[in-house]
């Protein structure tokens, strides 16, 4: 038998440590909502069950009245936030020098003006024009360009694993590679003007992808061979939903670096690559 | 006609009517994107104050594309019934509005005068009005169509069921499919987004969806809105379809983008009277969206509104069951919060509804949108007010393969519940029949998919 | 980039307890990816173009299969559908029922998958034997389209095999050692010929003396074939066996977590199963009687009952079109290196101290000369300083044996990251193959083919072999 003073003592010992747990609400926006079914006593329990896993669709989330439950209504308001503040939120300013990126500006000059003006975010800022011709490497091989697009959290969590991976498949292959640059304010198409000023023979840029309440992070990569303004939509080749539930970013650098080979192996890119 | 006016001690004088239209639009982010938008607040009222006094048929002789340029103005000045134009051609934008807002002119009225009306002077009026301008005439129109089932009767909301799914799963679009119907809703359409546009995949959609509604007996419609050339080879080759779906724009180099234009509208249309499976007349279901023309870069100069007027002239060239605009699909470069947003939706069903159209809306918005789930909320509500006839119902709104959010389920059954508003009648009296609403009440069975897994 | 399809063409032989068979089918793997992701290579169609007539299995006495004549088979059903094999792409033999306990079953179908062509896999084993008939009969299919669970039980001569899908899983397997040929009776005189074990210890049970040269009729029979009958309610019913139940069982039972499951029968009584026979010792076995006696079974009333898709070449055609899978597509591999062939699959233990030490003791356990491949298990979301480590471990194992080339198979999207790694850390001359999203377990052995034309993704054949009980 236990000393009943000790199992006291536990219990009150367990007590504690579990309010010190139920201090911090869980994680709303953690929850598997595949997993989470909240009609209660369906026609057919596990049959909804494996229904909800055949599509990420919201279903089977009940509702008081007409309305949605309080932690359905929460999730979504949650997955709009994640999605809002990265649209509206800012890569960090020290994220290029950590990651060894020259960065440089559109014309853009706030947030609201790169929402409404798409045409200002394909152009460069004077001074970057300046930064890019003093800072840049001129006609090399490869150019990799990161732009924050429609996505400052796309940046945040693909990054720091795609770049390296990518900068190491690129070495590999031996090819003259250009000093990176992180363009704030970027849409793709700021790949033309950047082409115009290096003359890179190749370029990519992995640009932050529209969020949708799914997933806040995902990231695009255009590439072009000889990007140069008067070019063609259709002479981008592009590779779409890189985030970790997507295309995971580090296999994506490894992918992207073979690619970029034989962009420049073919010297085209696009539909005529 | 006069293009200039006096406000507040200040002339301003405009060159054009295209000029005068698109100044007095309300503001909207794609105007000034496109560089024709008012200046100042004052220059927009100075364009409303020039626009009130324009003549209707100088608003005829000035279609903001010239007919030889462009089919679109052509289809719209054709069809408009010259008997009912001649009586209303001196009247001025003003008089035009005061007559929509008379207490004495009811449904009947409207419906003809519509008739009689370009998509200029549909657009002019709407600059005109107030957003309560805009619901109270909306609500006094009433436009029916009938495909398998009718639509646009007042006392009714119906709504378009969008089951999108980001691999086309047969087996995940029909979850969507079920939790809709349990929550009552799918009796516009059941309408199908498709990630895949070719023809093996729409008719594979087709087939699930048509087979699903078959098996249930459900009194719907359904469609998958592919391009419209995949789904004419997919009713050529014998695909089950009930609804012809199209986007469209307002100008023939905007439609061209769509890749589309009047010769193959007209074979669809045909091809569908013909090969399609619902009763009819109307088959052809639409979409537009204010800025679509400015993104192909084939405005022509004009503002987003009397373009998305032009749509509504051009969709009514085919009867269509369904038109609804997607309102805050395409952007804050077009539009940039709810305020803006509101005002379109108002607007674009007010003009499909003055075009004789039965007019849904699919409120909406995008993540990087200064909107949120509280103000399509709002719309959807003013709009319920102001009659319309369909939203689209999906879960939770989130679209999970277009990546926007719109209306739920929960929606369009609390609208309902709100406003006394009922599901069409066929389709009620088949939710009655499944036990899920009794006398226009969701039962304690609706909102379990389940039901439906037998 | 570009969207593209290839047609493999895969042969599949089932020798059975009483019967072999051979079909020859043409396989579609396709990119079903749009064109701005990775591609991803599916098999997309699976139609047979040539079925053998059904052989009676040939054996030179009741404990050894006749290997020449196996080969006579195969050699005049190559030649009839017009096919040599060096143009078959891939395919499988499989070894079945009563048939993979005899003595010479292994060196029968490892010779015989060498003749039908260079990359015919040999299998074995009634776990795969399970699955592969219930790929072949249609069952895998359907759980998958309906999101249901279907059961498949294949039941041949010596052996019925069950398989339980749910959607994409399968949820469990399991095999009885009932079939329609453990009693064989001579077609004219109706007079027992030959009573396998297995039908030895039915009959004890039943205390019935039937032995080898009595005359028998249908309801002589009966109580033996509702016996086995009543063994299969048993497992499929998930009832706690009875003594013969679990003497005949030849696997773990029946793992059953069951909400209104399909049920559908394939295998040659399956085929009678759904046809009507009168002269009920045609063939000279049970098969019809038995097939008579599983319409009566409890199970029918439990679970509803669907006509399986393809029943008599369900098995040949499972491991005809079933065994081939196709790695991710972003992989990294020298091609000249490929095909390899019955490669055993070494899991390599993530988580420990001086791991490459750890790998470097199971490495040994294999002869020097054959060559292996290495399994990492899942690790979900390295990052890039993880994967160079770890590729720089596998660089240290290596380091150890360098005449071997480094076969690393992992679970997670990351072939092409790692194997670039691997190549980036070392000026080394290296044949290396990595090869991303596979599942295999401890065990097994794999066959690589060559990569499809132009591409990374590779088929593979993933091989459990098992033999005898």
């Amino acid at each position: 038998m236990q000393n009943p003073y000790e199992t006291v003592a536990l219990l009150k010992e367990r007590k504690e440590e579990r309010e010190k747990i139920d201090q911090v609400l869980p994680d709303l926006a953690k929850i598997n909502i595949q997993e989470q079914l909240l009609v209660p006593q369906p026609a057919d329990e596990s049959l909804y069950r494996e229904m909800m896993h055949l599509t990420p669709a919201r279903i089977g989330v009940w509702r008081t009245g007409t309305r949605p439950l309080t932690r359905t209504m929460l999730r979504f308001r949650a997955d709009h936030a994640l999605a809002q503040d990265s649209v509206l939120g800012m890569v960090p300013e020290e994220f290029a020098s950590a990651h060894g990126l020259l960065p440089i500006q559109t014309q853009v000059e706030n947030k609201e003006q790169y929402l409404t003006r798409p045409d200002l975010g394909r152009k460069l800022s004077l001074e970057a024009r300046e930064t890019l011709t003093k800072g840049g490497t001129a006609a090399c091989q490869v150019q990799v360009v990161v732009a924050d697009g429609l996505s400052s959290k796309a940046i945040g969590a693909n990054i720091p694993d795609l770049l390296p991976a990518l900068m190491q498949g690129l070495a590999h292959y031996g090819f003259i590679i250009g000093r990176p640059i992180f363009v704030k304010y970027g849409r793709v198409a700021c790949m033309d003007e950047i082409g115009e000023i290096l003359h890179p023979e190749s370029l990519v840029i992995l640009i932050g992808e529209r969020p949708g309440l799914g997933t806040a992070e995902s990231l695009s990569a255009y590439m072009a061979y000889k990007p140069h303004r008067s070019m063609l939509e259709s002479e981008r080749s592009v590779i779409s939903n890189i985030h970790r539930g997507g295309i995971p970013p580090l296999e994506a650098g490894a992918h992207l670096a073979s690619l970029m080979k034989q962009i420049l192996a073919s010297k085209a890119s696009g539909v005529r690559y | 006609m006069r293009l200039n006016a006096r406000l507040l001690g200040q002339t301003y004088a405009f060159h054009t009517v295209k000029e005068v239209l698109a100044k007095a639009n309300e503001e909207k982010s794609g105007d000034m994107l496109a560089g024709i938008a008012a200046a100042s607040a004052a220059e927009r009222l100075a364009a409303k104050q020039v626009l009130a006094e324009i003549a209707l048929e100088d608003l005829r002789k000035n279609p903001v594309v010239p007919l030889e340029d462009d089919e679109v103005s052509r289809i719209i000045d054709a069809d408009i019934r010259e008997e009912v134009y001649q009586k209303i051609k001196s009247w001025t934008v003003s008089e035009l509005r005061e007559y929509i807002l008379g207490s004495n002119v009811g449904p009947v009225e409207l419906r003809v005068l519509g008739t009689g009306l370009s998509s200029e002077m549909v657009a002019a009026v709407t600059k005109l009005m107030s957003n309560l301008d805009l619901m109270l005439a909306s609500n006094k129109m009433e436009n029916l169509a009938h495909a398998n089932v009718t639509i646009g009767q007042k006392g009714c909301l119906a709504s378009r069921l969008q089951p999108n799914h980001p691999t086309d799963s047969p087996e995940g679009i029909l979850a969507s499919v079920r939790e809709g119907l349990s929550y009552g809703v799918g009796d516009a359409v059941i309408g199908l987004n498709p990630v895949e546009d070719t023809l093996p995949a729409a008719a594979r959609s087709l087939s699930t969806l048509y087979d699903f509604v078959e098996r249930w007996e459900i009194p719907t419609q359904i469609c998958v809105l592919a391009h419209l050339t995949t789904q004419m080879k997919a009713i050529c080759e014998g695909s089950p379809i009930h609804l012809l779906f199209q986007s469209l724009a307002g100008t023939e180099k905007g439609n061209q983008a769509f890749g589309i234009h009047k010769g193959l509208l007209d074979e669809a249309f045909d091809l569908g009277r013909k090969l399609g499976r619902a009763k009819g007349p109307n088959i052809m279901y639409f979409e537009t969206g204010q800025g679509s023309e400015l993104s192909a870069e084939a405005h022509h100069g004009a503002d987003q509104l009397t373009l998305e007027a032009r749509c509504y002239g051009l969709a009514r060239h085919y009867q269509p069951f369904l038109v609804n605009t997607v309102v805050g699909f395409i952007g804050p470069e077009y539009l940039y919060d709810s305020r803006q947003v509101t005002r379109a939706g108002l607007e674009d069903h007010f003009m499909g509804k003055l075009t004789g159209l039965p007019m849904g809306v699919d409120v909406c918005y995008t993540n990087h949108m200064r909107v949120d789930q509280n103000d399509i909320e709002n719309l959807a509500t003013l709009l319920t007010a102001a009659g319309c006839a369909y939203f689209m119902g999906i879960p939770m709104g989130d679209d999970v393969m277009l990546n926007y959010q719109c209306t739920s389920f929960h929606d369009v059954a609390s609208l309902r519940e709100m406003f006394n508003l009922h599901p069409l009648p066929e389709f009620e009296a088949w939710l009655e029949k499944h036990e899920i609403m009794v006398n226009g009440k969701l039962t304690a069975r609706a909102g379990d998919a389940s039901l439906f897994l037998k | 980039m570009i969207h593209n399809s290839e047609r493999l063409l895969s042969v599949g032989i089932d020798i059975g307890t009483s019967t072999t068979q051979l079909v020859i089918s043409h396989l579609t793997i396709e990119n079903t990816a749009p064109l701005t992701a990775i591609p991803h290579f599916c098999i997309t169609a699976k139609i047979p173009i040539f079925i053998s007539p059904v052989y009676f299995t040939p054996f030179v006495d009741r404990l050894h299969v006749d290997a020449s004549a196996l080969r006579k088979i195969v050699a005049t059903e190559y030649d009839r559908a017009g096919f040599k094999p060096e143009e078959i792409d891939t395919g499988a033999v499989i070894i079945t029922g009563e048939s993979a306990k005899k003595e010479n079953a292994e060196e029968i179908i490892h010779s015989l998958a060498g003749y039908a062509g260079d990359f015919v896999t040999a299998t074995a084993g009634p776990d795969l034997e399970s699955v592969i008939a219930g790929k072949g009969s249609g069952a895998y299919q359907l759980a998958k389209t309906l999101g249901r669970c279907v059961i498949n039980v294949d039941i041949g001569g010596g052996t019925a095999n069950i398989v339980v899908f749910e959607r994409e899983r399968i949820q469990s397997t399991s095999c009885l050692n009932i079939g329609g040929r453990l009693i064989e009776i001579d077609p004219y005189n109706h007079k027992v010929r030959y009573i396998a074990p297995a039908a030895a210890a039915i009959l004890s049970d039943l205390g019935d003396p039937l032995k080898v040269g009595d005359p028998v009729d249908k309801e002589r029979l009966m109580p033996v074939v509702r016996r086995m009958v009543d063994i299969l309610d048993q497992v499929l019913l998930a009832e706690d066996l009875d003594y013969l139940g679990s003497r005949l069982l030849m696997t773990a039972p029946l793992r059953l977590d069951l909400r209104e499951p399909l049920i559908m029968f394939s295998g040659g009584v399956g085929t009678y199963f759904n046809t009507r026979s009168e002269d009920w010792f045609a063939h000279g076995d049970l098969g019809p009687l038995l097939a008579e006696a599983l319409k009566e079974a409890r199970v029918l009333k439990k679970y509803l009952f669907l006509p399986a898709a393809e029943t008599l070449h369900a098995t040949v055609l499972g491991a005809g079109t079933h065994t081939l899978e196709v790695s991710g597509s972003t992989t990294s591999f020298d091609n000249h290196c490929l095909p390899l062939r019955n490669l055993p699959v070494i899991p390599l233990e993530l988580d420990c101290r001086d791991r490459f030490d750890k790998w470097a003791e199971f490495r040994l356990r294999y002869p020097p000369n054959e060559t292996v491949a290495y399994w990492l298990p899942s690790l979900p979301q390295p990052n890039f300083s993880e994967v160079n480590v770890l590729a720089q471990d596998l660089l240290l194992l290596l380091a150890k044996f360098p005449q071997d080339p480094l076969i690393v198979l992992t679970k997670d999207d990351i072939g092409k990251a790692l194997g670039q790694s691997i190549r980036f850390h070392t000026h080394l001359p290296l044949h290396l193959i990595c090869l991303d999203q596979i599942t295999v377990q401890n065990g097994d052995y794999i066959d690589i083919n060559k990569a499809l034309p132009g591409q990374e993704a590779v088929p593979l054949i993933v091989k459990t072999l098992v033999f005898g009980q």
